[in-house]
């Protein structure tokens, strides 16, 4: 079973700042980090991730910077910035909050909450 | 043989030619021939062959075609409107806008040529290559200028994180200070961002101004006159931004300061003030403001939101033309508070007053009735958590909408739908007067 995109896709932007706080990183490294921290259960494809990326960077969560590789081409480096690092903080809390209500209102039963 | 580099730019060249190029663009396949040579790499250590490696590579791009359509918006958008127009006169105008030669001003924005100078739809400004300007900030030839964004951040991550000192933007820095008086102290700003709060002074103002530009001229000046100390702000060049910050300080023990400000663009910040007047004027920008301890205050916004937060006022009139208007912990003995068009929101109130808006809604808990109080709207609904342990009379009447008070002990003079009037508990002293065109009213 695939994890429906459906689910995921308001999460996209939380996922990117996740791993970009955990370091810098380029587009490929970090679709590979999506697949390796879901165990290959959920991939992101790059035209997604470099509209988000585009997207973050525009409201200033994120910057980009192109590395210096001697040889071969150029990476561009994306990297968190300060309140971006605020903004994720924040959406990390806003998901402790809700994962468990909304786990609760999907699988929850009504009659064992029914103690009046 | 060819590069494996050299085959992943050919393949996007073709994946790229639909799209007229641009800056955006090219830096946006350079930085896709780095991921998909990585990608290829990864692949070639599984895959049988070289093709099958550089197609799993492009394959896992995914679909970048809206991405690049994006990305080439603006020049795709002028072709279209360039193909659609037909010939004109060389000078031309009519109510649809006018034209000169290859100049066209109508209500998509100004454009030369190929060049939009300005995009009303998308808000931005650019000539050419060299010149581009939106609301993230302004590109001038290689040099980019990014505009202050803290308009809309948290009201307590701007003043927890406020220390007053140099910003690290500024490449010039100005001081000047100004002995306390009886006068008027004004301070008047086409476009800053500025900062009161409390110095450690005893008896003097002090004023840092921050330039991102490193020019004299932009310094503000000083002039007097019978009545008013006068600080206005120095050359703001309109053709380029010169980012500025104003940070003011009030000395704790000149709490008969008459303070008025003036700011046409920018965001306004005050803490910490004890004042006998404390008057502001914006054009367009945001006022936030925490702990302030005035006798009156009168705050006018044309455009912009008013967030202040523990707030003491004898008498305080507050319009905003086009915004919010936020208010919590207040102490008001009389407020005049008025929104045109956006929302008014008030918690924990103690006092009394009139509070207007045309569109948009009303809302207000008040702890503590210190006077009559008195609400109108146009078109929008109006809600009041009025004090749990006071009796008021009250007289509420809606055009169009219900009226409903949800409260115990009510005593009706006349009630229908649409009109009530009488008083609630059994020593009522001040009055609510509500009154909605359109919209309900909700009293709880």
């Amino acid at each position: 079973m695939d994890i429906s995109k459906d689910l995921i896709r308001g999460h996209t932007d939380t996922i990117i700042l996740n791993i970009l706080s955990q370091g810098d990183s380029y587009g490929y490294q970090v679709s590979k980090s999506i697949r390796q921290l879901s165990s290959k259960q959920y991939e992101l494809n790059e035209a997604t991730l470099y509209t988000a990326f585009r997207r973050l960077e525009k409201v200033g969560d994120i910057r980009s910077y192109w590395g210096d590789q001697t040889q071969g081409a150029r990476r561009k480096y994306y990297t968190l910035t300060d309140q971006g690092q605020e903004h994720f903080k924040s959406a990390q809390q806003e998901w402790d909050f809700a994962k468990d209500i909304i786990s609760h209102l999907i699988s929850g039963r009504i009659k064992d909450y029914d103690e009046r | 043989m060819m590069s494996v580099e050299m085959e992943i730019r050919t393949r996007l060249d073709v994946i790229f030619s639909k799209y007229t190029p641009n800056a955006q663009l090219t830096e946006f396949k350079e930085e896709l021939v780095a991921d998909l040579l990585e990608a290829y790499q990864d692949f070639s250590k599984t895959d049988r062959s070289h093709n099958e490696a550089l197609d799993d590579a492009f394959e896992q791009l995914g679909d970048i075609d809206s991405l690049l359509k994006d990305l080439s918006e603006p020049s795709t958008k002028e072709e279209t409107d360039k193909e659609s127009e037909p010939k004109r006169p060389y000078v031309d105008i009519s109510n649809k806008g006018v034209h000169i030669g290859n100049l066209h001003i109508n209500k998509k924005g100004v454009t030369l040529g190929d060049d939009i100078i300005l995009d009303g739809k998308n808000n931005k400004v650019q000539f050419g290559d060299w010149l581009h300007v939106d609301r993230d900030g302004a590109r001038v030839g290689d040099k980019y200028y990014k505009f202050e964004d803290n308009v809309d951040s948290d009201i307590n991550d701007t003043f927890e994180n406020k220390d007053f000192k140099e910003p690290n933007w500024a490449k010039s820095h100005h001081q000047l200070t100004v002995p306390t008086s009886t006068k008027d102290f004004v301070i008047d700003y086409s476009e800053a961002s500025i900062h009161f709060y409390t110095n450690d002074k005893i008896d003097l103002i002090t004023i840092d101004e921050y330039f991102s530009r490193d020019n004299r001229r932009y310094f503000a000046t000083i002039s007097e006159n019978d009545d008013k100390i006068i600080v206005n702000q120095g050359e703001h060049p309109m053709l380029f931004h010169v980012r500025t910050a104003v940070n003011i300080g009030i000395p704790r023990s000149f709490t008969t300061g008459k303070i008025e400000v003036r700011n046409q663009a920018g965001s306004l910040y005050a803490q910490d003030l004890v004042t006998e007047k404390f008057n502001v004027q914006i054009n367009a920008g945001s006022f936030k403001v925490k702990n302030m301890d005035t006798k009156t205050a009168d705050w006018q916004l044309a455009s912009g939101s008013i967030k202040a937060t523990h707030i003491k006022a004898e008498q305080a009139k507050i319009h905003a033309q086009l915004g919010a208007v936020n208010i919590s912990d207040a102490t008001i003995d009389y407020a005049k508070v008025n929104a045109d068009f956006g929302s008014v929101r008030i918690d924990n109130l103690v006092g009394g007053g009139e509070f207007t808006i045309n569109s948009g809604s009303l809302r207000l808990r008040v702890d503590q009735l210190t006077n009559d109080l008195k609400l109108n709207s146009n078109s929008g609904t109006i809600r009041l958590t009025a004090p749990a342990d006071q009796d008021f009379n009250f007289e509420l009447a809606t055009n169009s909408g219900a009226v409903h008070l949800d409260r115990n002990d009510i005593h009706y003079n006349k009630s229908f739908d649409g009109y009530k009037s009488g008083f609630v508990g059994a020593n009522p002293e001040f009055t609510i007067d509500a009154q909605a065109a359109m919209g309900s009213i909700k009293i709880y």
